[in-house]
């Protein structure tokens, strides 16, 4: 080391007054000149190369989702054109009817998301023609999996080419102030995956978990599509259980179920409790228990107003009793800490029995979630 | 599509290969920068220490920020916990309750057979994934 000191002094390098200093002021005036022109469009090529690693992350994941749907669909299936029926399904899509005239909006929402439901289901069973109805409810699962993936890759894609294109700062850095929580959400359903292909509960089925362990011992009737229920007896009260119909991943009509104990069957519930899995703010625990009122039902808002309108209609208060854990954990399979709590749920549900239904009294308790991998 | 996502997969790890020694090269040229500004500095070259350290610095971060790049690589394989599947079986009647491995066809209230303590009915009520380490 000490010997090649004289070498860098003798090119100009670490001497007194040396050539390295000028150098760097020359290349500082220039990183200078070089940043005050084209700062932004360097900032922006940098940010575009990271976000490109994401993009190709998400291709990866898209083109692994359509794999394990084909895998499915050709398990139970004859045909030779599974692959082209499926990059058909893949770009499905829905167009939100018009708010500018906003009555009756909830119905049309309803309408249009029960037709591509039931076009999906079509298709999957015009495919998968050997598959049982367990099977075809998990397969269609596994291919709305494909359809979110491809979405999210195809948006992901335009921003980036289009940042790319424009080279635009404010651009790219919308997209890269989204990616991880866009990340976030595709590793997630990358999750769910495994659940749906080997029927395992999900975190999402917290809530029918609670229901399915009030049910269980009773027989349970049909209620609405994918939906069941059971008539149990609580310490005096009389309680209607409803859940999605498992083991498949099913998430039921709940708003059809209860809409249809009170209006078509006649009941008239003391309350309605509702349990479900709720996303948890960072920080919080995983199977922490919360208490409240309203609807507990997540989606487009479609089953919430229903049940909203029926429990004003009649007078009935609605208690909800939620169940947290990350976006992550509510696709993938649950994990123990959930089941925790559950357990701690269902206490709470039976304290909220005890307290607002007097005995020989009558409610209704909605377990709400997928029931994949969740019997009753 | 990123820095180090060539289209061959020859060519690619060519690609993988020279990037790599690259940024050896720059990290070991800016120790030897680093270490000689030390030597400066302690006989009081402050001029001479400076233009090392500063050659030095500016070389580190260029081979640390080149390497980050590297290890966030499309297609790199990362050590993910290894999991397996456990079923829980309780009794409906007893206090029994039993760990097992997840078999295939297992559900949450799907009946599992008689109790080995009171011959009362199984049920699988917790079906969950077990961290077994990394791999």
């Amino acid at each position: 080391m000490q010997s090649i000191s004289p070498i860098l002094v003798e090119v100009g390098v670490g001497g007194e007054g040396d050539n390295l200093s000028t150098i760097f002021q020359m290349i500082f005036l220039i990183f200078f000149i070089v940043m005050m022109t084209y700062g932004q469009k360097i900032q922006a090529w940098i940010m575009l190369k990271n976000i490109s690693l994401s993009v190709e992350k998400l291709r990866r994941m898209r083109d692994e989702a359509r794999m394990h749907a084909i895998k499915h669909l050709k398990e139970y299936s004859d045909r030779d054109d599974v692959e082209v029926i499926l990059d058909r399904m893949l770009q499905y899509f829905w167009i939100q009817p018009t708010s500018l005239d906003p009555t009756g909006i909830v119905g049309k929402i309803e309408h249009i998301l029960n037709l591509r439901d039931e076009r999906i289901r079509e298709e999957v069973m015009g495919i998968a023609s050997k598959a049982g109805p367990m099977q075809v409810s998990n397969i269609e699962n596994i291919v709305e999996i494909g359809i979110s993936m491809d979405q999210i890759y195809r948006v992901v894609r335009h921003f980036y080419e289009f940042g790319k294109k424009t080279k635009s700062l404010f651009i790219v850095y919308q997209l890269e102030a989204q990616l991880p929580f866009i990340l976030q959400e595709a590793e997630a359903l990358m999750g769910a995956l495994t659940a749906f292909e080997n029927c395992q509960p999900i975190g999402d089925g917290a809530g029918a978990l609670v229901a399915a362990r009030f049910m269980y011992g009773t027989k349970s009737e049909k209620v609405a599509k994918d939906t069941v229920y059971a008539d149990i007896i609580f310490e005096g009260r009389t309680i209607s259980v409803v859940k999605a119909e498992g083991p498949g991943g099913n998430v039921g009509k709940p708003d059809q179920a209860i809409a249809r104990l009170i209006e078509e069957y006649g009941r008239k519930p003391s309350i309605i409790v509702m349990v479900d899995a709720a996303l948890k703010l960072e920080g919080e625990e995983t199977g922490e228990v919360a208490e409240g009122v309203g609807a507990a039902i997540g989606g487009i808002g479609v089953e919430k107003f229903r049940i909203e309108e029926v429990a004003k209609k009649y007078g009935i208060p609605l208690y909800a009793v939620v169940i947290k854990q990350s976006l992550r954990e509510a696709v993938s399979p649950m994990s123990r800490r959930i089941y925790d709590g559950v357990y701690e749920a269902i206490e709470r549900v039976k304290r909220i029995i005890r307290e607002r239904i007097p005995a020989g009294g009558y409610g209704i308790l909605v377990g709400v979630g997928n029931t994949v991998g969740i019997g009753q | 599509m990123g820095i180090l996502s060539g289209s061959g997969n020859k060519g690619r790890k060519l690609i993988l290969i020279v990037y790599l020694l690259v940024s050896i090269v720059i990290l070991l040229f800016s120790a030897f920068f680093i270490t000689q500004a030390i030597q400066a500095y302690t006989l009081y070259q402050y001029e001479r220490g400076f233009s090392l350290l500063f050659t030095g610095v500016i070389g580190l971060a260029l081979s640390l920020y080149m390497l980050s790049v590297y290890m966030r690589r499309p297609g790199l394989i990362r050590h993910k916990e290894v999991r397996r599947m456990v079923a829980v079986v309780e009794c409906v009647s007893c206090s029994y309750r039993d760990r097992r491995d997840y078999v295939s066809g297992d559900y949450v209230m799907k009946e599992s057979g008689g109790c080995p303590v009171c011959g009362g009915k199984t049920l699988v009520t917790e079906i969950y994934p077990e961290v077994v380490g990394r791999g």
